[in-house]
């Protein structure tokens, strides 16, 4: 059963919209600045951050205000309102939605546990809304009206990829028709100060795949897509983006955090997501790495795809270097990248990149490619924990 | 969507991780987990860094593991790794925002758990976790049933959440039920496509959209697309503090609430389904505590609006 992309919504650090991320990637137009709102003593830092405020993103999202929605499910339900457009339930289309997270909601849960430890009264919270979670994926599927099949993930920084793994299985395993997919993930207190403690932030803009990178730089994003059936799409009639023809998902059982020197597990996740798709590795046309710019991440990964790609590597590069890491939400951020790229037969720019690293003779796409056939594209992204997902997108 | 059962490893309120639910239930009124010498379970190196829901769920994972051929790992929890998270905001709001350890965010993650037992069973094959609240365990095992089928493979999948001082907010609701307590609890199944030597077989499985009212009907829907029978035995329960409590023998079949062995916790339907496993399983020490069933279907009521369900059959 084929499985179609019909739908994308997107708000990044480099556009409320679709339209307006391509504009920004063409143009070379990055997204990393000072992050504001944040504790005097990281007030240098930099990141992706969506210049709006929460009353803003929520009357972007067509509400007046969600006092009590956490900003990464406002990200998210901007995004799943584009995508989603103008669909409607039909009784005959099994719909579902699957959102991924990591514990973007914890600025809220960090107010409420003050409160609770300064004994305040005033905070009642039943203990369903304390955390993130499932709530997003609750919340999203209300506010569109989508009745069916819901599900949250939480792998790290590949959650919105396994996403969208997990509804193309559902879809062709014929238990859903079509699929809402995606993540959100804001710039919070909570995750600065966890990669600080892990000394993996950079405090220039991030360099993916340069000899001297030091680490990455948080973004942060709502992404979803539409997933369907060719079923679905005989009574939805809407238009094909893209088809979704191979995917992987592999752990690299290496260390919590730090990726393996080989990258086992990007390697095996390759490899099935290749199988698959009955492709070679030669019949890839461009790679959106995962690419975070952190010295381990860059290393093992491009250790992974000289492992596959050997010496005939197809442009690759890391628009995290436009957007910064927006962990949950990045397999999602960079699927819709790589369908555009596709579409637009392009490849973006890798920002901020001087010198190649010593290891390889490989080096990212430094400026636009656009007199370049692209039908086939790897998308890769990884997470603490070992998850390591690829997703195989085709014309 | 079909898969066979092979192993079950539970830890709960009763002395389950050692021998089972059935024999230890007549002596059952604790409302405190009964935890394993985790040295004995899991590796020093390891077992020094994890906080408790990971020991939990990393023990009863393993166990299950033994001697199996294992091509995925799927992990759902409610909760997943929360108390870490607490932790580490507690621990820079103390030290106003100065670098820390990144210990406790390292363990924040939910997807620890899947990932620390990829690591201490050196399993490269698919990894995922799953945290939709109360229908975190069915979201896992929809995704292991499949992966089974897709991959003729056996799949490690189990669900976890430990009790967090959190957990008090919610007292509010709490008040209108002061029988619920709200408990923790681990339980990891090996499911595969092989018959041989399998416990159960998991007919069916999937979550449904309802009003308590109209619950019967939405059960009998999907027993009617499922092609299943009438069940001789409803093992129900509670993953929330429900507002509204189902008293009554659903579809008319003798119904048992499970979650008052085991506590309410988000992913207590694990623990349903190492009981249902055990039922039929056992026939004559389930006798003994009052079950006579065949066919069993599991009925866990998350928030009087999302229901999963799973329907276990016995091997003839």
């Amino acid at each position: 059963m084929k499985i179609f992309i019909t739908g994308m919504g997107l708000i990044t650090a480099i556009g409320n919209n679709v339209e307006e991320n391509l504009h920004s990637l063409v143009n070379g137009k990055g997204g990393i600045s000072t992050v504001e709102g944040i504790p005097e003593i990281r007030k240098n830092f930099l990141g992706g951050q969506v210049k709006m405020l929460n009353s803003e993103l929520s009357t972007l999202a067509g509400a007046s205000e969600f006092k009590e929605v956490h900003r990464s499910t406002l990200l998210g339900l901007v995004a799943a309102k584009e995508a989603w457009g103008n669909r409607k339930m039909e009784k005959d289309i099994r719909t579902g939605v699957i959102y991924g997270t990591t514990i973007g909601g914890i600025n809220l849960n960090e107010f409420v546990l003050n409160k609770f430890k300064e004994n305040d009264p005033s905070i009642k919270v039943d203990y369903k809304h304390t955390h993130d979670y499932s709530f997003g994926t609750d919340f999203i599927s209300s506010q569109l009206g989508i009745e069916g099949y819901k599900a949250t993930i939480s792998t790290a920084c590949s959650s919105a990829a396994n996403s969208i793994l997990v509804g193309a299985r559902l879809i062709k395993a014929n238990i859903l028709d079509r699929v809402l997919v995606g993540g959100a993930e804001a710039i919070t207190n909570y995750i600065l100060n966890g990669f600080d403690s892990l000394m993996l932030y950079d405090d220039e803009r991030c360099k993916p795949f340069d000899e001297n990178r030091k680490g990455l730089n948080l973004g942060e994003a709502g992404c979803f897509l539409v997933i369907e059936s060719e079923k679905s799409l005989l009574k939805t009639k809407q238009k094909k983006l893209a088809e979704l023809v191979g995917w992987g998902n592999a752990c690299d059982a290496f260390h919590q955090t730090a990726s393996s020197p080989t990258g086992h597990g990007a390697v095996l996740a390759m490899e099935q997501a290749l199988k698959m798709a009955n492709i070679l590795p030669e019949q890839i046309d461009y790679i959106n790495t995962h690419g975070t710019g952190t010295p381990n991440n860059d290393l093992s990964e491009s250790t992974a795809m000289k492992t596959i790609f050997g010496n005939k590597m197809p442009p690759f590069n890391s628009t995290k270097s436009f957007t910064g890491h927006t962990l949950a939400a990045a397999g999602g951020v960079e699927a819709i990248y790589s369908i555009l790229a596709l579409r637009n037969n392009m490849v973006f720019a890798n920002l901020n990149y001087s010198q190649p690293m010593k290891e390889f003779s490989f080096r990212p796409t430094t400026e636009l490619i656009s007199n370049i056939s692209i039908n086939k594209v790897l998308s890769s992204s990884f997470g603490f924990g070992g998850n390591c997902t690829e997703l195989i997108f085709s014309e | 969507m079909k898969a066979y059962i092979h192993k079950c490893s539970t830890l709960s309120v009763l002395d389950s991780f050692n021998g089972g639910i059935l024999s230890k239930l007549k002596n059952s009124s604790s409302h405190v987990l009964i935890e394993p010498a985790y040295k004995e379970i899991i590796t020093g190196s390891y077992l020094r860094r994890m906080s408790k829901v990971i020991k939990m769920g990393v023990a009863a994972a393993i166990t299950a593991a033994k001697d199996q051929n294992i091509q995925g790992i799927v992990v759902g929890s409610g909760a997943g790794c929360c108390h870490n998270t607490v932790l580490f905001i507690g621990e820079y709001n103390e030290r106003q925002e100065e670098i820390l350890s990144p210990h406790s965010f390292i363990q924040s993650t939910d997807n620890t758990i899947a990932g620390q037992i990829a690591l201490i069973l050196q399993n490269f094959s698919y990894n995922i976790t799953y945290i939709q609240k109360g229908l975190a365990f069915e979201n896992a095992l929809v995704d292991a049933v499949l992966l089974s089928e897709e991959n003729n493979a056996g799949i490690l999948i189990g669900g976890v959440d430990e009790w967090i001082p959190l957990f008090e907010l919610g007292e509010t609701t709490k008040a209108l039920h002061p029988e619920y307590w709200i408990g923790e609890g681990a339980g990891f199944f090996i499911l595969s496509q092989a018959k041989q030597n399998a416990l159960a077989l998991i007919s069916a499985c999937g979550i449904l959209q309802s009003k308590p009212d109209s619950i019967e009907n939405e059960l009998h829907s999907f027993l009617d697309e499922h092609q299943l029978e009438i069940p001789d035995l409803i093992l129900y329960g509670n993953s929330f503090v429900n507002e509204v409590s189902i008293d009554i023998d659903l579809l008319n079949v003798k119904t048992v609430h499970y979650s008052d062995i085991c506590g309410i916790y988000f992913t207590n339907t694990a623990f349903g389904m190492n009981l249902g496993t055990e039922i039929l399983t056992h026939p004559s020490l389930a006798k003994e505590n009052g079950f006579n069933a065949k066919r069993i279907l599991i009925v866990n009521n998350f928030n009087d609006a999302d229901w999963g369900v799973i329907y276990l059959s016995a091997l003839s």
